[in-house]
């Protein structure tokens, strides 16, 4: 009798954390992608939307065929880039804050260029 | 039309690792076989049952949504075999590195009674792997750990969830006859 009692008391709190799981994650997943959502929107508005990994897109924005190779901007190849102009990026990622705002390829690594830190928005 | 399909996948893809280490610190607890917070072993279990296959869904819809996205450029062959997506093949190879693990471990779930335990058990220890994976996949092409705040959680979230794991796996916490069952 006791451990059915006590059997009925822990499905009960199973029920329970699944509920409390299945609710929050769902609502945790409506909730971000309706942050990314808004984040795309605010970030595709004044340039040419892009792909989250970073490959270009816009070759003929590209200045000098010979940086214009796709690259990946991820933390171990966004050290500083040579840029098109004969600037440099000097930000530290994608999450950088370089001064300049653009890179070889396009991309923006901060600065006055980036109106945000998730945008995959590309500069033109 | 097509940004919904990345938010939905980005939303999706950040809230199943979220879900994914919950779904390990909660199997830990149950395979440590003592009362955890006030609660048994067996309902740890099924919550753990639960998460996973709610982990596991929405990675469907995160892998769904972002096939559908024509910017992530994914094809099939890409969500199947790892290290071969012609964008940022490395970390989004990860992610199918994960999948693939995924399947392995929920099909192996699935069929418990039929392996047996050895072979579920076996197939089982590759969530630790998994959950690596899944935290480097979600680092190195995250849209979202651009930011330094998100990037913090995570790496503080990941650095709390190791040692949690390693707490409760230490040989003195663990039930030695739960271990042998």
């Amino acid at each position: 009798m006791k451990n059915t009692d006590s059997r009925r008391r822990g499905l009960t709190k199973a029920r329970v954390g699944t509920a409390l799981l299945v609710t929050g994650g769902l609502t945790a997943t409506i909730a971000a992608s309706v942050a990314a959502y808004a984040d795309v929107q605010q970030t595709t508005g004044t340039g040419m939307t892009e792909t989250t990994q970073g490959e270009s897109e816009n070759s003929q924005s590209t200045t000098a065929p010979e940086t214009s190779t796709p690259q990946t901007p991820s933390p171990q190849t966004s050290s500083p880039q040579s840029g098109t102009n004969g600037s440099s990026s000097s930000g530290s990622g994608r999450s950088g804050t370089g001064s300049s705002g653009s890179s070889s390829n396009g991309y923006v690594f901060g600065g006055s260029g980036a109106t945000g830190s998730h945008a995959r928005s590309q500069g033109s | 039309m097509n940004e919904i399909f990345w938010a939905t996948g980005r939303g999706a893809g950040l809230v199943s690792l979220g879900l994914l280490t919950v779904t390990v610190i909660i199997g830990v607890f149950a395979r440590s076989g003592r009362r955890i917070l006030g609660v048994e072993r067996f309902s740890w279990q099924l919550v753990h049952r639960d998460a996973a296959l709610l982990s596991c869904s929405l990675v469907g819809v995160h892998v769904l949504s972002l096939l559908f996205d024509p910017y992530a450029k994914l094809i099939v062959a890409d969500v199947v075999i790892p290290f071969q997506a012609g964008v940022n093949p490395i970390w989004v190879g990860l992610g199918t590195l994960g999948l693939d693990l995924i399947v392995a471990i929920t099909v192996t779930g699935l069929l418990r009674a039929r392996l047996g335990p050895r072979v579920f058990h076996g197939v089982h220890y590759a969530t630790y792997p998994l959950w690596i994976i899944a935290v480097g996949h979600a680092i190195g092409s995250g849209t979202d750990m651009r930011s330094g705040l998100a990037l913090a959680i995570t790496i503080l979230v990941s650095l709390l969830t190791v040692g949690i794991v390693l707490g409760i796996n230490a040989h003195r916490f663990t039930r030695k006859e739960v271990m042998r069952g």
